[in-house]
């Protein structure tokens, strides 16, 4: 069985080139792969190039999953897009602050700051 | 004043080499060092330390085998919470592992390191004993400390 994770997208008022996706869950290497399809998904066939990522409700990842959150922002950015990491909680946060990721990656503090930052 | 509520104490968790395990590992790992008396930061630190290690036998050593073991063993005693973990798969030089830059590792993606450097990083020793072609052992020691002096001696 894998590591329970639940995503729920929303559509950004206004933006149909934009989703919210709420992360709730952990990450590891059991379940990214289903996001990963998820994501890569949502970018090659709906028109969606902005994705922002509500990880409030993450209490975990590691850093399988970290590599392949840079990948997402990585695709993203080739699309013309932005890849936002919003609401992230302190121990996440940590995660990506000790390899040095949070100079490649964009966080915000809340959905609403995401939201103004497409 | 913190000091642990255990009395000195060992766990052996046999674990099959799947990642569907990790969660289990995790779970055991979060709640021997909880009793232990770590903050919530600390336990954090050490379940995913914890996991890192495990991904990386699981990936590397046994290269996604599911019939394997992974040995995990919690020694808590009055100072430190000790873990050792143990896979009879693939050996590697730990030192051989860059640790990460993380401009090249966008251009590379998942080229490992990044598991060897958190664990580093989260736990006070990380100590890898390589025997190839027997095991490969690592072990991993969080210390009872603040500033470093014995919570145990602290109010």
């Amino acid at each position: 069985m894998a590591t329970d994770i639940q995503i729920v997208q929303e559509d950004v008022a206004g933006r149909s080139d934009s989703k919210i996706m709420h992360f709730s869950g952990s990450l590891d290497a059991t379940n990214i792969q289903a996001v990963s399809d998820q994501i890569i998904s949502l970018l090659n066939d709906s028109g969606v190039v902005n994705i922002i990522a509500d990880f409030e409700q993450l209490k975990y990842l590691n850093s399988t999953a970290l590599g392949n959150i840079i990948d997402y922002n990585k695709r993203v950015v080739q699309k013309g897009g932005k890849f936002i990491l919003a609401a992230v909680n302190e121990n996440v946060f940590e995660i990506f602050d000790i390899v040095g990721a949070t100079s490649i990656l964009n966080f915000q503090d809340t959905i609403d700051d995401a939201i103004n930052s497409l | 004043m913190e000091t642990t509520n255990l009395p000195e104490s060992e766990i052996h968790l046999k674990v099959p080499s799947e990642t569907t395990y990790l969660d289990l590992i995790r779970m055991s790992v979060t709640k021997v060092a909880e009793d232990a008396g770590f903050s919530p930061e600390e336990v954090n630190d050490i379940a995913i330390a914890v996991d890192e290690a495990c991904t990386n036998v699981i990936k590397h050593a046994y290269n996604q085998q599911t019939n394997q073991n992974i040995d995990v063993v919690l020694k808590v005693d009055y100072q430190k919470l000790t873990i050792i973990i143990v896979d009879r798969g693939q050996s590697f030089d730990p030192n051989a592992v860059p640790l990460p830059n993380m401009d090249q590792y966008i251009e590379e993606l998942r080229v490992g390191g990044l598991g060897i450097y958190l664990m580093k990083t989260l736990m006070d020793e990380v100590d890898y004993e390589i025997e190839p072609g027997v095991q490969n052992r690592v072990k991993m020691v969080k210390y009872f400390m603040d500033d470093g002096k014995l919570k145990s001696v602290e109010h």
